[in-house]
This record gives structure tokens, C-alpha cells and sequence, in this order.
């Protein structure tokens, strides 16, 4: 059994050697020995579990980023960040790692659980005052934290709840009056769901039913049976890519042709992939709202410097989070400029100084860096749009509906503006 | 939704549900009866068999239907060298159930995390040449969904006459009843051990490859199913064949009708759970 044992531990070992040797673009620049005196970025990533898949994006639009802004670093001191694998040992014990052990100076978070490890960050924050805390997907934390020196949360990304109400604002604009909210069980698509049926709600259509169904099953018919028999016009769906696929995939096996409009999620290519066209072709309207980018001097530099990239095959320029991690990491660094150090309070100061100035307007990180060492104020204007905070470190933010037109491209259809969101969520 | 609506929806999605699970299940029980132990790494065996068929399908342009076959010699072929490479030397060596099943858990990370390395994160997903929607007492299925579930009644019939019905599945059984008696009774283990596992790793492959096709393949696609593949081995009764089968279709039936009547598909899970353990309760079964 010893033997045994050994010999399975070395077989271990030796395939564990051979997963840092991949080509992928996004690790080639992650996981670094940091020099002295470097700023250190601990990401929260995916690399194994039901998310795994998405992982190489997420690293890759963080170091595309820290591309430009090594160029000229912060206060000059190297950017580097350690991309950490949250698929297995879960969020809030990848976070805990990288502060306790790594020292992190910021601590940058992509996925949804903060909730279950933001007490003791709020310790960490008020024992040692740091790390800073700028949050990719923070959307889906409550929109009361974050903000401020003592939880120093800083979104990339506008509210789900905002994401909830656009969609139902498209299936309206679908024709739709009656309408099924289904979610996954997680804390930012059930806000979602509950977002969506206040706006459908708002807006006049009838909300017939609300299901909740488990992530990363294999077949959703029984669920998509219950929406079936509840003949709405409309499906608002809030789930991953994957999920929403075989979603979509079974309701048009189970004879639907149904008005269907989901989330950000579903503008990864793994939603046409498991939906497959011929599914989504049997339906009288697919298609999925999502955070866009605002055209201007920022989306210009931007979308040419991804296109001639390595990491452009990853993704589209467009796709979400690599703008949201574009913007929030630009801002973040020139942030650290601006406070002179990574001193929580002035850093906090410094993201609505850099974000939302008075100053002169920004562009790129470039611009930014540029200006600030000239003693300029200023006021960054990114790819997705003002990047204006509220008190608690909400950004707005422009929502695109998007269509598959086949397998690989996704078209952007149409806007919604935040004034016509904010509009339905205060009625 | 009307009566018969509910008992229509309940059959039709609890045995397309149920369809891939029979194989796995069948799969399952036989090693587990062969060797009396609880081989986690069997979910692998589910994961590859959709890998293989993504090759041939996916990667190399052929046809779906004809990539069944050599997914499940591969599958099958998988599941044998595992056997002899791993678990044979355990067992010449008197390695204690538990150990065994401490090793089929690091068998399992290891081939899933190696098949990582080569397939990447993506998900994969068959290509069919079409697809056709049709009725089956008023629900809706593909046509590619029926031909499954065919194919599946099919390999598991086969399986069953193959097991109980020909000179080796009798020898099969009998290995599995009393080693020693076996091989008194002049039946060589080492070759009937190699087909039961080739048999269980096609069969674990074949589940793979049909849950493949009902949505995508993944890394983790087995390892997602091996919790419910071992709790219907054991409620249909280890190395019960007929068990294996009732017991798929029981809980694909009890899923869906749960689940089409609760608002959250989590309660399906839940009642399952219960309705398992009383079983085990009243048998008084331990793994």
C-alpha cells in the first residue's frame, strides 16, 4: 500500500509540474517573484472547478492592463499580481492566502462570495489598514458596502440589480407581458432575479412565476417543464453561460419558442456552444443584456491595443469583464499615484479624485500617469463609460443587448441607457 | 399543470433523467461486486468516455453515432489499465477497503486533473448532423434524445444477457461470489477480472457520452454524477444488474416529479437524500 501511495504522490508531482508549463497567454505574466519594492496585485481567479474555463480570461484582461501600466509604473514601483486559483478551495481561503501569506497590497476580487469572508477582511482592514480592495464583479455585493477607509471596495462593475431591471426592459421591449424569472442559487444572480421581477413588475408585465434551479446540471427539463407550463411570453434568466445554454437548449427541446433574455454570463462563446444555433434559432427571440462599452477616445486606444494583442484570442474586445478589469485596474493604480502609497484612507480619497475629478480628462492610463506627475488634477473617462463613484463605491454604467448571430460572433443590438434603468428601479 | 400533463412530464423527463444513469450504475455495481470496494475513480471513467467521443466527434468531423464505439473500447480500455496498474497490486497485496477507496479518490484527481491538462477548461459539445423536435406524450424531445435513449435500453439488455445469460457472465458471477471456489472451479480471475472492468469502463463511458450530448462535457462531468451513480449502486443493491436499472429509473421518475412541483430543483436532491437513507435504514446496508 506504501509503495502504492508513492507512487500515486509521485505521479501527482509530476503532473503537477507539467500544469505550469501551458502556453496560455494570461499565465505568462501572472506568479511572478516580485522585486523589491513591488506592488503586489492578488487576484481572485478561476483555474479549476465548474468556472476553470474562464480563468485564462480573466487573468489575461488583469495583465493586459498591468501591460500599459508597467510601462510606467506607479510612484515607479513594478506592478505584479498573483493570479490564485478560488475553484477549489473557494473564495474566501484564497483571499486569506493571499493576505496572511502573501502580503498582497491590493487585493483584487472577480467573483461573488464576499459576503462570506468580508467579516474578517473587515478585521484585517481595521488591524493592518489594507489591502485595497478594488472588486471586478462587485456588483454583486449590497450596494451599502464598500466606499469608505474601513471597507475600501471599489466596483468595476454597475450593480446586478441594474442588470436585473435591463432585462426586463428588453423582454418588454420584445413585446412581452407576461414573463418567468429563473435563477441559479448564488447571491448575485438571486439579486438579479429579485431586481427583475421589481422591474417587470414596474413596468406593467405580469411576473407569473419564480424558479430557483441548481448550477452545473447536466439537464434542466424539469425546470424548464414548470416555466413550460406556466406559457409566459417571456423567460428572464439569471445563470452562467454554460447553464443558460442547456437552459435555452432544452426549452427549445421541450417545444418552446419562448422570448428569452439573460445576463452578462451569456456572452461567453460557451452559451451558443451548448445551446447550439438550431436551438436558439427555434425561439422567437434570444438574446443577452450585458455591460458595454461607451465609444470614445478611451474605447479607440483600447479595442486596437486588444485586437493586436496576444490575449485578443481569448476574447472579444468587447466582453465585459476585460473592460471592467481595464478600467478598474488603470484607475486603481493611478489611484496609488495619486495617494502617494497604498495607505488605505488616502486611496480612498484618491479613486473619486481620479474617477470623477474636477480635473482634465483622461483616456488611457497613459494620460493619466502623464498628468498626474505633471500636478495636474484629473478625471478618468474609461471604456465603460464616466467611471463615476457613488459614496459606496458604485460605478454606472452602459448596458448593451447583444445577439448570437452564429456560434462565434456576438452583435451588439441596441443600448440602454442608465437614466431609462435608474428610471424603472425608482418607480 | 394538469394531471396528466405532471404524469407525462414525470415519465418522459425521469427516464431520459435516468437513461445515462442505468449505464453508469450498471458499471458501477459490476466492480463493486467484483471487488467489493467503493472506486471513486470510476467517475473518470464517465469524464473520459465523453472525451474520447468529443475526439472523434468534435475533433476529428465524425459522424456522433459512429464515435460510440471506439469512446467505449477506449473508455473500456481506460478502465483496464487503471485495473492492472493500480488496483491489482493493491489487491495482491491485501490492501484494506478503505485504503482502496482513499486511492481510487487520488486515481480519480489524478486522471481528472491530467485529462485537465490535455482538454484544457473548455467545455466541449457534440456536433449532430440534425436535429429534429418531436412529441412523445405531449413533451417535447429531439430525436437524438430518443436514439439515446434507445441505444441505452439496448447496450444495457445487452449487458444484463451478457452477465446472467452467457458461459462468461456466469463465470463473472462466480469470480465475484467466491474467488477461491473460482478458480477451483477452473475459471481464470485475471481474464475474467480484465472483462469485468473493460465491461464497467465501457459501460461508465457510454453514461459519459450520453450526458454529454444532452448538454456539454467538461472536466468535472463525472465527478458530478458519482455521488448519485454509488447511492443507486447501493440502493439497487450492489452487483444487481436489474437493481441498477430500477433504481435509475426510480430516481430519475422521483427528480423530475419533485422537481415539477417544488420552485427549487435543490428539494429534488433533498428528497432523494431522505428517501435513500430510509432505504438503506430499513436494509440495513453499509458500504
Amino acid at each position: 500500500m506504501k509503495k502504492s501511495l508513492i507512487l500515486l504522490l509521485a505521479m501527482v508531482l509530476v503532473f503537477s509540474a507539467f500544469t505550469g508549463c501551458g502556453s496560455d497567454p494570461a499565465a505568462e505574466t501572472g506568479n511572478e517573484e516580485a522585486p523589491a519594492g513591488a506592488l503586489k496585485i492578488g487576484h481572485l481567479s478561476y483555474h479549476t472547478g465548474p468556472f476553470g474555463h474562464v480563468g485564462p480570461m480573466f487573468d489575461g484582461a488583469a495583465n493586459f492592463a498591468l501591460d500599459f501600466i508597467n510601462e510606467a509604473p506607479p510612484l515607479d514601483r513594478e506592478v505584479t499580481i498573483i493570479h490564485q486559483d478560488i475553484g477549489t478551495i473557494g473564495e474566501g481561503q484564497a483571499a486569506r492566502k493571499l493576505v496572511d501569506s502573501e502580503k498582497v497590497d491590493v487585493l483584487l476580487n472577480v467573483a461573488g462570495e464576499y459576503m462570506s469572508y468580508r467579516d474578517w477582511l473587515l478585521e484585517v482592514e481595521a488591524e493592518i489598514g489594507g489591502p485595497l480592495l478594488p472588486s471586478v464583479h462587485g456588483g454583486s455585493i449590497d450596494m451599502a458596502y464598500g466606499g469608505v477607509v474601513t471597507e475600501p471596495i471599489f466596483r468595476g462593475a454597475p450593480m446586478d440589480t441594474d442588470q436585473g431591471a435591463a432585462t426586463a426592459i428588453e423582454a418588454q421591449k420584445q413585446g412581452a407581458k407576461t414573463v418567468v424569472v429563473m435563477a441559479v442559487e448564488n447571491d448575485g444572480m438571486q439579486m438579479q432575479q429579485e431586481a427583475a421581477v421589481k422591474a417587470s413588475k414596474a413596468l406593467g408585465m405580469e411576473v407569473l412565476g419564480e424558479l430557483d434551479f441548481q448550477p452545473e446540471q447536466t439537464s434542466y427539463r424539469s425546470v424548464v417543464s414548470q416555466a413550460q407550463a406556466l406559457n409566459p411570453d417571456a423567460l428572464l434568466i439569471f445563470c452562467a453561460a454554460e447553464d443558460g445554454g442547456t437552459v435555452v437548449k432544452n426549452a427549445a427541446e421541450m417545444g418552446m419558442s419562448s422570448i428569452i433574455v439573460g445576463a452578462t454570463d451569456w456572452m461567453f462563446v460557451e452559451f451558443p456552444k451548448t445551446a447550439t444555433m438550431d436551438a436558439l434559432n427555434k425561439h422567437k427571440y434570444v438574446g443577452a443584456v450585458g455591460f458595454t462599452y461607451q465609444e470614445g477616445p478611451a474605447w479607440d486606444f483600447y479595442k486596437a491595443a486588444w485586437d493586436a494583442s496576444e490575449y485578443a484570442e481569448l476574447n472579444d474586445a468587447s466582453n465585459s469583464y476585460t473592460l471592467q478589469y481595464y478600467d478598474l485596474l488603470n484607475v486603481a493604480m493611478l489611484a496609488i499615484e495619486q495617494a502617494g502609497g497604498t495607505d488605505v484612507a488616502a486611496w480612498v480619497d484618491a479613486m473619486y479624485d481620479v474617477s470623477m475629478g474636477p480635473g482634465k480628462k483622461v483616456y488611457t492610463y497613459a494620460e493619466g500617469i502623464e498628468a498626474l506627475r505633471n500636478g495636474e488634477a484629473i478625471d478618468y473617462d474609461g471604456v465603460t463609460g464616466a467611471f463615476n463613484y457613488t459614496p459606496t463605491g458604485v460605478v454606472g454604467g452602459l448596458f448593451g443587448v447583444f445577439q448570437w448571430t452564429d456560434a462565434d460572433t456576438l452583435e451588439r443590438t441596441s443600448l440602454i441607457e442608465g437614466q431609462t434603468i435608474l428610471d424603472v428601479t425608482s418607480k | 399543470m394538469t394531471l396528466s400533463t405532471f404524469l407525462s412530464s414525470t415519465l418522459v423527463l425521469g427516464l431520459l433523467e435516468a437513461a445515462p444513469l442505468v449505464l453508469a450504475a450498471i458499471g458501477f455495481t459490476l466492480i463493486y461486486r467484483l471487488n467489493g470496494f467503493t472506486n471513486v475513480a470510476y467517475a473518470e471513467n464517465i469524464t473520459l468516455g465523453a472525451y474520447f467521443a468529443v475526439i472523434f466527434n468534435s475533433l476529428l468531423g465524425w459522424n456522433f453515432y459512429a464515435s460510440i464505439i471506439p469512446a467505449a473500447l477506449l473508455s473500456g480500455l481506460l478502465s483496464v489499465v487503471t485495473y492492472l496498474v493500480i488496483f491489482r497490486p493493491s489487491f495482491r497485496r491485501g490492501v484494506g477497503k478503505t485504503e482502496l477507496i482513499i486511492l481510487s479518490v487520488g486515481v480519480s484527481y489524478f486522471i481528472r486533473y491530467g485529462s485537465r491538462i490535455l482538454f484544457g477548461n473548455d467545455l466541449f459539445n457534440f456536433n449532430f448532423s440534425s436535429t429534429s423536435y418531436l412529441k412523445v406524450f405531449g413533451i417535447g424531445v429531439t430525436n437524438i434524445q430518443l436514439i439515446c435513449i434507445g441505444l441505452v435500453a439496448v447496450i444495457s439488455i445487452g449487458i444484463y444477457f451478457f452477465i446472467y445469460k452467457t458461459n462468461y457472465g456466469e463465470k463473472m458471477r462466480a469470480l465475484a461470489d467466491n474467488e477461491e471456489l473460482a478458480m477451483i472451479s477452473g475459471i481464470n480471475p485475471t481474464k475474467v477480472s480484465l472483462l469485468i472492468w473493460f465491461i464497467a469502463g465501457s459501460s461508465a463511458g457510454l453514461a459519459g457520452l450520453f450526458y454529454g450530448s444532452f448538454s456539454f462535457v467538461s472536466s468535472s462531468l463525472g465527478w458530478n454524477m458519482i455521488l448519485i451513480v454509488i447511492m443507486v449502486s447501493v440502493v439497487g443493491g450492489v452487483g444487481s444488474i436489474r437493481g441498477a436499472l430500477v433504481a435509475s429509473a426510480f430516481v430519475g421518475i422521483v427528480t423530475s416529479a419533485v422537481n415539477l412541483l417544488s420552485s427549487n430543483s435543490l428539494y429534488g436532491d433533498i428528497v432523494l437524500l431522505i428517501i435513500f437513507i430510509g432505504i438503506l435504514k430499513v436494509r440495513k446496508v453499509r458500504v
